[in-house]
């Protein structure tokens, strides 16, 4: 019983294998469009033992004798619209806030039997997930489409140029392109996901002119179109062709937070002590000690903090000349905020408008990991 | 000259009609098959011609010939290449009453499909399968009579 089910299972597998042999194979191009195959049969025969002049075949028919008579039975390869398109990109493409010209990498192929135009065009995906665990919470901006020079270039300013492919040769593939800019706004852990969209087009219109699928009748004599199902579409009646693939970008930004205390270090009654009062003439620090708990170092930390007009910045209490200690990254350093509103030294500290603001020309940098704090303290005197 | 180029004409009609062989009129026509559903639902194969044709489809190739003389025509032999760009689908070459032959060097030798034999460059030989085959020939058995019609037919597949 199981070997006559066997049996019946493999037959039908036969039947259904012989069917695909006339189905359109996949990704192969095969004849171009536009082969003319051509056939012409040969007649020989005898009349009462004397051979007779062969008589070629026609289309229509033919008596005449001899190599001049008779004519090729013809018909035009048509061409099969067909292409496939995929991204290269296995995870989100890293970028930063603010980042411009970040790169999400395609690759579309031509399977089809004629070159093609690809008619390109991308933009934002509105939520979804894509790459496996991307997902889309912000928007890119300024989204461009460009096309490199070959199937395996990586993006290149040089020799990427934007716009729609012109000419795609039959088994062909090329490297796409989608540059788009991550705005300033974006927080650590978000997520911009793009769609790229690639329609046919007949080759040399540069993208204008969409491949049609050849309504009704067709004609043995001139290529026809045909828009394999993969990537047919049709709008009220008009078969064209349409293939998406989509990638991302996740956004890697530091995620600051700031603390800030302060210790009354000294006071005209009891001088510096640990029982020292905030009472006028009193010296006051304050500590503000930054954190990065984001996947990306921040660079060229900056901070205003202001100064109510009850206190005075104290000058010349660190370093001997210096009123601001920064530490990051296990070192320390100073500045001096200058107490007239100009930064004389240029060290990017200064005091102005009863705000102190420090924004040093050697950047300050908080790492992540364990080196992901900043300290800074400056102390101020109570009038 | 246009009055010369209809006279050219007649005379070149008047030659073939007035050809002395017991004549032939050979045909060939490449069609694909279609499926026709008819009113009732049923649904039908019929052939048509090739028009609509892309790479992995099938094109029927048709033959006839008809004797239009007064003779009766022995020794037919329907020899007919297959089709560049094409491969010949195994075991489709048909004709009522005839016998088959194939060529696998361009027509120059014909045998039936168990008798032929590929020579590879390397002087070795193998037994030929359809991807071989250059040429298809299809004998008749009996002779044409005037007026009788015979076919002979095989699918091919466009690479």
């Amino acid at each position: 019983m199981s070997i006559r089910k066997n049996f019946k299972t493999l037959a039908l597998a036969s039947i259904a294998l012989g069917l695909g042999v006339a189905a359109l194979p996949a990704g192969a191009v095969g004849t171009a469009a536009g082969t003319s195959v051509t056939n012409r049969a040969t007649l020989s025969y005898t009349v009462g033992g004397v051979a007779q002049t062969v008589i070629n075949s026609s289309p229509t028919g033919n008596s005449t004798p001899g190599a001049a008579g008779g004519a090729d039975t013809a018909f035009v390869v048509d061409r099969i619209v067909n292409y496939t398109l995929t991204t290269v990109d296995t995870t989100a493409v890293v970028g930063t806030p603010g980042q411009t010209l970040l790169v999400t990498t395609y690759l579309v192929t031509n399977t089809g039997n004629d070159k093609e135009a690809m008619a390109l065009s991308a933009a934002n995906l509105v939520g979804g997930t894509v790459l496996t665990s991307n997902v889309d919470t912000i928007d890119m901006s300024n989204i461009k489409v460009y096309y490199g020079p070959d199937a395996v270039s990586a993006y290149n300013a040089g020799t990427v140029v934007l716009g729609n492919l012109d000419n795609l040769l039959a088994d062909a593939s090329r490297r796409l392109f989608v540059v788009a800019d991550m705005p300033v706004t974006a927080k650590n852990g978000d997520g911009a996901n793009v769609r790229l969209t690639a329609k046919a087009a007949v080759a040399g219109s540069a993208g204008a002119t969409l491949e049609t699928a050849t309504v009704g009748a067709d004609n043995a004599a001139v290529v026809d179109v045909v828009i394999n199902a993969a990537v047919a579409t049709t709008t009220a009646g008009v078969t064209t062709s349409v293939k998406t693939s989509d990638s991302g970008y996740a956004v890697s930004a530091p995620t600051l937070t700031v603390q800030k205390s302060e210790v009354v270090i000294s006071d005209p009654v009891n001088g510096v002590s640990a029982n020292a009062k905030a009472i006028p003439g009193a010296t006051v620090e304050y500590t503000l000690t930054i954190t990065n708990t984001g996947t990306t170092a921040a660079n060229g930390v900056a901070f205003t903090d202001p100064i109510a007009t009850t206190l005075t910045l104290s000058q010349s209490v660190y370093n001997t000349t210096q009123n601001v200690t920064i530490t990051s990254g296990g070192t320390t350093r100073y500045c001096t905020a200058e107490a007239g509103g100009t930064d004389s030294n240029a060290d990017g500290c200064l005091f102005a408008a009863n705000s102190i603001s420090v924004n040093p020309t050697t950047a300050i940098v908080i790492g992540t990991g364990a080196a992901n704090t900043a300290v800074i303290k400056y102390r101020v005197t109570i009038n | 000259m246009k009055s010369l180029f209809v006279v050219l004409t007649l005379f070149a009609s008047f030659a073939a009609s007035a050809a002395p062989q017991g004549s032939i009129l050979v045909k060939t026509v490449a069609e694909q098959e279609q499926t026709v559903t008819a009113a009732d639902g049923t649904k039908s194969t019929q052939l048509a011609p090739a028009s609509r044709v892309l790479p992995g489809h099938e094109v029927v190739y048709t033959v006839t010939f008809e004797n239009v003389g007064h003779d009766a025509a022995s020794n037919v032999v329907v020899t007919n290449p297959v089709p560049e760009h094409t491969s010949y689908q195994v075991g489709s070459a048909f004709g009522p009453g005839t016998d088959l032959l194939f060529s696998t060097d361009g027509g120059h030798s014909f045998a039936p499909a168990d008798a032929l034999e590929v020579h590879a460059a390397d002087g070795s030989t193998r037994a030929a399968g359809p991807e071989d085959y250059t040429h298809i020939r299809f004998v008749l058995k009996n002779s044409l009579t005037p007026g009788a019609v015979a076919f002979a037919r095989y699918r091919t597949i466009v690479k």
